[in-house]
Formats: C-alpha cells, sequence, structure tokens
C-alpha cells in the first residue's frame, strides 16, 4: 500500500509540473475559469472531466474505497487528472450523494473495486424523520473528508485551478433518506410529510454548504439528479423541487462574488412541454451554472434535441454558465473525429461571449486517445468563435 | 367488461388499491385470467405510449407499474390453477456491486403486465445465481441490468457462467440499465438490449419468438 508521505511527495511533484506548464500558457485554468464564469472571451474553451475511481486514470495504487474515504489519496488521483490528463477543473467531491446520509447514521459500504453503496433508507416510516439530527460537518461521516479536500487544494493546485466543491441538493437529500419509490408514495398519499422532510433537508444542506463555503471559499455545487425530468413530473419539480433548491441556493451565495453554485444534473429539459419556459424556471432557482447533457443536444437514450443555441442564450439572459457533456459511450466508442466533431460544433453554437464550458466522465477503460482527442478538440476551439 | 374497462383505466392511472379490487371483481365476476392478463398488458403498452411521447413521467409510470403488479397479483393464482401460456419466463436481477433496482423493477412490473413470469433476483446479483436461478426455473430469457459503467464491467461474466455450465444456447441474453447502450451488446455477449421498460417488453417477446425459431 502507498504511503502518505509518498502520496503527498508525488502531489508536490504535479504541483511543481503543473507550475512550469502553466507558465508557458497565456493564462492559467483557473484564470479561464474566472473569465468564463464573469461572461467573458478567454484565449479558448475550457475542457473537464469528472472521474468516479482511480481506474478511469489508470492508477493502481490507490484503491477505489481509498478514493472514497482518504481524501489525500483523492487528491492525488485529482492532481494525476490535472497534470498527466489535463483536467482543467477536478472536483474536490466524491460520493456526493451519500455523504450527508452517512453524517446521519446512514448504512454505507465501500467495497474495494467500486464505488460506495448505500444501505436501507433511514426513514422506513414518516416518523423516523424526528429521530435524525442535523449533522456536524466537522465531526460526522466523511463531512471531513470533503472539508479536508478543500483545505488540500489550497495547499497545491488551489492558485492554479479551479476545483468545485459539492453537496446534495435538498431533493435528491429527501429521496436518499426514504428511498425514491416511498417518496413518490409519500407525494401521493402524504404531501405534508414530504414537505416536512424537505424543510429538514434543506437545514442540512445549508448547515454543510455552509462549511464548504467557508473552507472553500466558493459556493458548492448541489447534486439534483433525482429532481431532474423524468425522475419526476414538471408538477412535482413546481411544487416539492424548485421552491426547496431555490432557498439553498440563495442562502449558499458566495457573499465575496455573488455568485451562487451550480446545481447539477441535467434537468431532462427537453421532456417538458415547454422546454423554453422550464429552462426558464430552472434558471430561476438562482444558480450560476447548469449542465446539459450530449442525450439532450443530440436527442438521443430516450431524451429530445433541445437547439443548444438557443439553450446557451436562454442561460446567458439569466447569468447561468452552460456546460456540456459528452456521453460516456461515446469516451468509450470514438472514433476520435466524432468526438472532436461534437466538441467543436457545440462551441460554434454555443461559445460565444464565454459562460460555456466542455465536459466529460471518464469511464474506466476509456482508450486514452479518446480522451487525448477530447482535449485536442477543446484546445482548438479559439475565441473569437466566428474565426473557427 | 365494465370492470374490466375499470381494471384498464385502474392501471393507467396508478391506482394501487382500485386495481386490486377491479381485477379481484372482474375475476368474481366470471372473466378468465387470460382476459384480465389482455387488458394489464393493454395498460402496460398505454403506459409506455404516454411515457415514451412525454405524456406522463417516471413517477406515473412507477404508480401504474404498482397497479399492475397488485392487479398480476390477483390474477396469478388463476393462471396456476387453470393453466394459461405464459408469454415467457425471465430471470433478471441488477448485475454484481449494483444496487439500483428502480428501472429493473419497472421492467419487471411491464413484462409481467404483460404475461412474461417474472424471477426477480434483486440487487447485487453474482452471475453464479443468474446460473442456478435458469438451472431451477428453465426461462428463455436471462436480463441484467447495470446503472454504472464500473458495474457495467460485470455485464459479460454472467454470458461466460452461462456458457461455462453449458446453458448459453438455451437462454436469450438481454441487458439494459442507464450506463449500457446498444453498442455493448457484442461486447456483453448479450442477444439485445432495451432502453426502457417499455422496449424491453417488445425485445423480450422477439426474443422469445427467435429462441422458438418463430419470425420476430
Amino acid at each position: 500500500m502507498i504511503t502518505h508521505s509518498e502520496i503527498e511527495r508525488r502531489i508536490d511533484e504535479l504541483v511543481e509540473k503543473m507550475k512550469q506548464k502553466v507558465a508557458s500558457e497565456p493564462m492559467t485554468p483557473l484564470e479561464r475559469s474566472i473569465k468564463i464564469w464573469s461572461f467573458q472571451e478567454p484565449d479558448r474553451l475550457q475542457g473537464s472531466f469528472a472521474i468516479f475511481s482511480p481506474l478511469c486514470l489508470n492508477i493502481t495504487e490507490v484503491t477505489t474505497r481509498e478514493f472514497y474515504t482518504d481524501p489525500l489519496k483523492m487528491y492525488y488521483c485529482q492532481a494525476v487528472g490535472v497534470v498527466e490528463w489535463y483536467n482543467e477543473i477536478p472536483l474536490m467531491y466524491s460520493d456526493p450523494y451519500h455523504i450527508e446520509i452517512e453524517a446521519m447514521g446512514g448504512a454505507i459500504s465501500f467495497p474495494e473495486d467500486s464505488t460506495p453503496m448505500l444501505g436501507e433508507p433511514l426513514i422506513q416510516n414518516p416518523a423516523d424523520l424526528l429521530k435524525l439530527r442535523v449533522p456536524n460537518p466537522e465531526t460526522d461521516g466523511r463531512m471531513p473528508y470533503v472539508l479536508e479536500l478543500s483545505r488540500i487544494h489550497q495547499r497545491k493546485l488551489g492558485s492554479m485551478v479551479f476545483a468545485p466543491t459539492s453537496c446534495c441538493g435538498p431533493f435528491s437529500l429527501a429521496v436518499g433518506l426514504r428511498g425514491y419509490k416511498n417518496l413518490l408514495n409519500d407525494i401521493r398519499r402524504d404531501p405534508a410529510f414530504v414537505h416536512q422532510l424537505l424543510e429538514f433537508c434543506c437545514e442540512v444542506v445549508i448547515t454543510f454548504g455552509k462549511a464548504l463555503l467557508n473552507t472553500h471559499k466558493v459556493s458548492p455545487t448541489l447534486q439534483e439528479a433525482w429532481s431532474c425530468l423524468p425522475n419526476v413530473s414538471p408538477k412535482i419539480f413546481y411544487e416539492f423541487c424548485q421552491p426547496y433548491i431555490k432557498r439553498c441556493v440563495e442562502a449558499l451565495r458566495n457573499p465575496a462574488t455573488g455568485l451562487t453554485g451550480t446545481v447539477f444534473y441535467g434537468w431532462g429539459t427537453s421532456l417538458a412541454p415547454d422546454w423554453r419556459q422550464f429552462l426558464q424556471d430552472v434558471c430561476s432557482m438562482g444558480m450560476s451554472a447548469l449542465p446539459l447533457t450530449e442525450e439532450e443536444i443530440l436527442g438521443h437514450s430516450g431524451y429530445k434535441a433541445v437547439d443548444l443555441a438557443e439553450f446557451k442564450r436562454i442561460c446567458r439572459a439569466n447569468n447561468v454558465v452552460l456546460m456540456s457533456f459528452l456521453h460516456t459511450n461515446t469516451l468509450l466508442d470514438g472514433p476520435p473525429e466524432r468526438i472532436k466533431e461534437l466538441v467543436v460544433d457545440w462551441f460554434r453554437k454555443a461559445g460565444a461571449g464565454g459562460g460555456y464550458m466542455q465536459s466529460c466522465t471518464i469511464p474506466i477503460g476509456v482508450p486514452r486517445e479518446h480522451v487525448q482527442a477530447f482535449f485536442d478538440a477543446v484546445w482548438s476551439c479559439k475565441f473569437p468563435v466566428c474565426e473557427q | 367488461m365494465e370492470k374490466l374497462e375499470a381494471l384498464f383505466n385502474a392501471i393507467v392511472e396508478g391506482d394501487e388499491e382500485a386495481a386490486r379490487q377491479a381485477a379481484q371483481a372482474a375475476l368474481s365476476e366470471g372473466s378468465t385470467p387470460a382476459e384480465l392478463l389482455e387488458t394489464i398488458n393493454a395498460a402496460s403498452h398505454e403506459l409506455g405510449r404516454r411515457y415514451e411521447t412525454g405524456e406522463c413521467f417516471l413517477p406515473e409510470l412507477f404508480a401504474g407499474a404498482e397497479a399492475m403488479t397488485a392487479a398480476v397479483d390477483k390474477v396469478i393464482p388463476e393462471i396456476e390453477r387453470v393453466g394459461v401460456e405464459l408469454a415467457g419466463v425471465v430471470v433478471i436481477g441488477s448485475v454484481e456491486g449494483d444496487i439500483h433496482d428502480i428501472g429493473k423493477r419497472l421492467v419487471c412490473a411491464m413484462l409481467t403486465g404483460a404475461g412474461f413470469r417474472v424471477h426477480d433476483l434483486g440487487v447485487d446479483v453474482p452471475a453464479e445465481k443468474f446460473v442456478e436461478k435458469v438451472q431451477e426455473v428453465q426461462p428463455e430469457i436471462v436480463a441484467a441490468s447495470a446503472y454504472m459503467t464500473t458495474t457495467a464491467q460485470r455485464l459479460p461474466q454472467i454470458a461466460e457462467a452461462l456458457v461455462e455450465a453449458g446453458l448459453r444456447d438455451k437462454v436469450k441474453y438481454l441487458i439494459g440499465g442507464a450506463s449500457v447502450g446498444p453498442g455493448m451488446v457484442p461486447w456483453a455477449h448479450a442477444d439485445a438490449y432495451a432502453s426502457n421498460a417499455a422496449e424491453a417488453v417488445k425485445v423480450a417477446s422477439g426474443l422469445v419468438k427467435a429462441l422458438k425459431g418463430m419470425t420476430p
């Protein structure tokens, strides 16, 4: 097993390498991020990826379990992603749907070679809600792990690279505590209880989110996959998701910058009866950035296609940065020409004026040349867009 | 006829209790199990159609599936008593390491509604458990779902275990789940892929016909 002192030494080596690398570039990844988030045009498009296991980057000395439980080893994997694989926005979080639940006493298992698994829902019946307490971010579960990740980042690559941190959004936390099917039944049969549960979830999110904001100096991303269509209907979204997410986003606004965090994941906007209006309503929750997946740009995997340029215009009008995501199968299957074609095409449609980033998730076993093709394409997308 | 219509409406509206009562009432008034299955199947198709056209979302589909299961629970004892030909037998589970249950449950409910006998092995199912169940119930179809790209790596192991047990040519292998795409069928040594519960029913019906040497 690799020791912490060896990991620390390797991270320092990577930091040095990164310093040399950025010295030869017109701006650091952090400066590029700031430009994009300010709706200005930097030198070129910014590209990033998410990983969910060390194996995504062929790192075999750190186990998947360690990735999710040991902040230094997790940071090492992220630093390898930045320096060796060109990632411009590493993530200072992992397992974002389980951190709060574990801190409240939820059972999570950590297989050596797979992502953490959540046990039975903590709220088996509505009365169980009264037994739950808002966790202490400094002491409970892996909340200290997430805070430590932020501190490590500030010591290491923080001056060169923007790295968001994250907590679970209120509706997705409610799903995790109660279970999806149970929560759907509650929405039908006992909506008052669901509102009570969501009030509690907001308290948990805001408490942990403020600890992250104070430590990291950046508003955390709220993970909200469960509140996206088709997991909920528009009717459920408007009553049980939107008001609570909006409250958390606003409570976690960074007083120093005025910015809020990103809200993840894609909203299934294309599935709404009027996707333009639905996107407006999503943006009205006040987040500073929003993802849009390949499924909805191209209209596959059960989603319809939205007009990317129009999607960007609506986001821009609401001061929301747009992050487009390549599908993991596109990264896996390639070919490199296809990956390049998509990245460049989307940049032409949505890149002008900043406020647009390109991202993906790196699956295990992805051919290295596919990742290279992704970044080759990103680097070829220079501003101004009309000169492409 | 009126009770069968009530059953259809209860399923489409996702009213579990009404579906249970309508199924019981239809049987009591002389409807045959085959007629009930036909009604449940029609309701299942209607739900699938509404989902695919964006008229309903997963919560409605889930409620409909629960109602369908409640109705089928009333019909199964009658099927066993009088003997009705099933659309096929399916052994299904989420692959080892994967605890995601929601999509698979929907597939189970829709297949059941379409007249399949479904043996749900649950979540986190090792390849050898699939093999054991295949030996026990001799299904036409083995269906496996994987939600994450990490767990999708387990899909070929199920086909390999079936080969090792000498069972691969006796069943059709259907894969699905959020991290699975149609391009993964050859890699997983599978026969087919379904992107959602409604499609799983159509694909499964075709696979049964193919296995029996009929034109799908």
